[in-house]
């Protein structure tokens, strides 16, 4: 009888023991979750490095990471936040968790902007069979890494492959339509020097790059036409044909410009007005 | 037997629902705090490291945390801070040397070096001759930051060892002769002979094509009027003359950017040489 005393007082400590190591880690755990949900991304990072920290058996390996990798992404520390994403991925064995983790780093790595990186880890989720019911979900960050790459129309038709009417396609088309094509307006001004800026709807700046190449070349082919070949070579040359020159790069100038504002204006559109997953 | 294994649960449950709703969580109690702080500190978190180093009562904190936060502060850049914890590090505590020659890096790191001589200065009596001398070298160096008059050779590097003294012999020879160039003499050159300047300024290419240029321009202006060729004459006359100008203004600019290239470069050199000699200051072993 003393025996089995003796047995369920080890018991009672145990149990005590075993359950407050765990209460601990439970208790910092919540103080760790309310500190992020209240948004207090730094007291949240440093509350889970200690829940870390002394969660010997890492039980808390894949949220904590993974809270701290969503609390640097909100402070903009993408490398840590990508840093912490991929120690969370570490662990946990389940393939929806994993899933989420690496569309996590897709999405950061849209925002830091390394977009070669990011179609690199969408074409390796493509290629693994264990995504394969996840294809839509590829599909879709695909379509937004086309955005953030500029590319608006591949965007478009990766997202037409999800839903011919997908609203982001037709966001996409609209932009895609407006944009100006860099070759046409480069084009035109070798043709017509001027016509370029024309195209871009810069007019004033067209009217003066047509009235420059004109002068100069009129009075580069005077020289010419009374014998002054040196004089006309020279005109031609520091002249006529650096007005030409600048009036072709001022054209693909001011397209990139033109594209540049349009970009700015539909990701500004999808911040503030998509409502379906953003990066 | 029933009563123990009830009383072992419910202590057990009290003790859950006390952990989660109240602040007696041993995970924030001083010996974690410290382990915790001493993990982020190697870590390289040093802002982390330090509030958490700061949570401790000032009372409970020895000279080793106090020095660790301030060397904290001192690295994330918070040297008002870093600077006031390590002046009350006590001068019988083992890191009192040490946070002197810390002062001494952030006066240098700040660009104070006069404080950073006056503060030296002060310390030179006391007994720490490894301090010293690491601080007489940080010291020295600070003269080549400065404008004030540099010590003489032989002054100079005589705190430093030999493996040190080629290096710093000839940064020293760096600062006192510059390979300067003057604006002004490139200007009156490039006046007198376009191009010349730029070809005093190293920018041989730049110099050979002002000269061919202008003078082409000139030829042509002189050429025109003689054939009475007016209008075409006045063109490359002001041609000329913008080329002929700019060339001044070029040159004098040239050698403008060829000092500031020279005096870049300069402190680039020192600034890897200091810290590839981590300030002089000997590494600490506090994460191994």
């Amino acid at each position: 009888m003393l025996t089995f005393r003796k047995m369920l007082l080890i018991l009672f400590i145990l149990t005590n023991t075993c359950v407050l190591a765990q209460s601990n880690l439970q208790a910092q755990y919540d103080y760790a979750s309310k500190q992020f949900n209240d948004e207090k991304y730094f007291d949240a990072i440093t509350e889970f490095k200690r829940l870390l920290f002394f969660d010997s058996l890492k039980q808390y390996s894949f949220d904590a990471n993974k809270y701290i990798a969503m609390s640097y992404k909100q402070g903009g520390k993408f490398t840590d936040a990508i840093k912490y994403f991929s120690l969370s991925e570490l662990g946990t064995t389940n393939l929806d968790s994993i899933f989420d983790i690496k569309i996590e780093i897709v999405k950061i790595n849209l925002l830091r902007r390394t977009i070669y990186r990011t179609f690199d880890l969408l074409n390796d989720l493509n290629e693994d069979i264990l995504f394969k019911a996840k294809k839509d979900k590829i599909t879709y960050w695909k379509g937004w890494a086309y955005i953030f790459n500029d590319d608006w129309e591949k965007a478009s038709e990766e997202f037409a492959k999800l839903d011919i009417n997908h609203e982001l396609k037709i966001i996409c088309d609209n932009v895609s339509e407006a944009q100006f094509s860099k070759t046409k307006a480069k084009v035109l001004s070798y043709i017509l020097p001027g016509a370029g800026q024309f195209y871009t709807g810069n007019y004033i700046s067209g009217i003066l790059s047509l009235s420059w190449v004109a002068l100069w070349s009129y009075i580069a082919v005077e020289a010419f036409l009374a014998d002054r070949i040196f004089d006309g070579l020279m005109v031609a040359n520091f002249l006529a044909f650096r007005f030409y020159n600048g009036n072709v790069q001022n054209a693909e100038k001011f397209a990139d410009e033109r594209n540049s504002e349009l970009t700015n204006w539909g990701l500004n559109y999808l911040q503030n007005n998509y409502r379906g997953p953003k990066p | 037997m029933i009563k123990l294994i009830l009383i072992s649960l419910s202590a057990a449950s009290f003790t859950y629902s006390q952990n989660i709703n109240s602040g007696v969580n041993v995970l924030h109690q001083k010996e974690n705090i410290i382990k915790f702080a001493d993990y982020l500190f190697c870590e390289k978190d040093y802002l982390r490291s330090a509030n958490e180093y700061l949570r401790i009562d000032e009372g409970l904190r020895d000279e080793k945390i106090n020095f660790k936060i301030a060397l904290s502060f001192s690295t994330i850049g918070d040297y008002s801070t870093a600077k006031n914890i390590f002046r009350q590090i006590n001068e019988s505590s083992p890191y009192y040397g040490s946070s002197r020659l810390e002062i001494m890096k952030i006066f240098f790191l700040e660009e104070r070096y006069h404080e950073l001589g006056e503060y030296f200065r002060t310390g030179r009596n006391l007994n720490l001759s490894t301090e010293n001398t690491s601080g007489e070298k940080l010291y020295s160096l600070s003269f080549l930051k400065d404008q004030q008059t540099i010590p003489a050779f032989e002054n100079f590097v005589k705190a430093f060892d030999a493996d040190e003294k080629n290096e710093v012999a000839a940064l020293y020879q760096l600062k006192m002769n510059p390979p300067n160039k003057n604006p002004l003499i490139a200007s009156v050159l490039s006046a007198i002979i376009p191009g010349a300047g730029k070809i005093y300024t190293g920018d041989i290419g730049d110099g050979i094509f002002t000269f061919l240029t202008t003078g082409v321009f000139t030829f042509l202006a002189y050429d025109n009027f003689k054939a009475e060729h007016n209008f075409r004459g006045w063109l490359f006359s002001g041609l000329a003359v913008m080329f002929y100008g700019g060339n001044i203004y070029g040159s004098f600019a040239s050698a403008q950017i060829h000092n500031a290239r020279i005096k870049y470069e300069f402190n680039l050199q020192l600034d890897s040489f200091i810290k590839l000699k981590n300030y002089f200051i000997p590494q600490y072993d506090f994460c191994k």
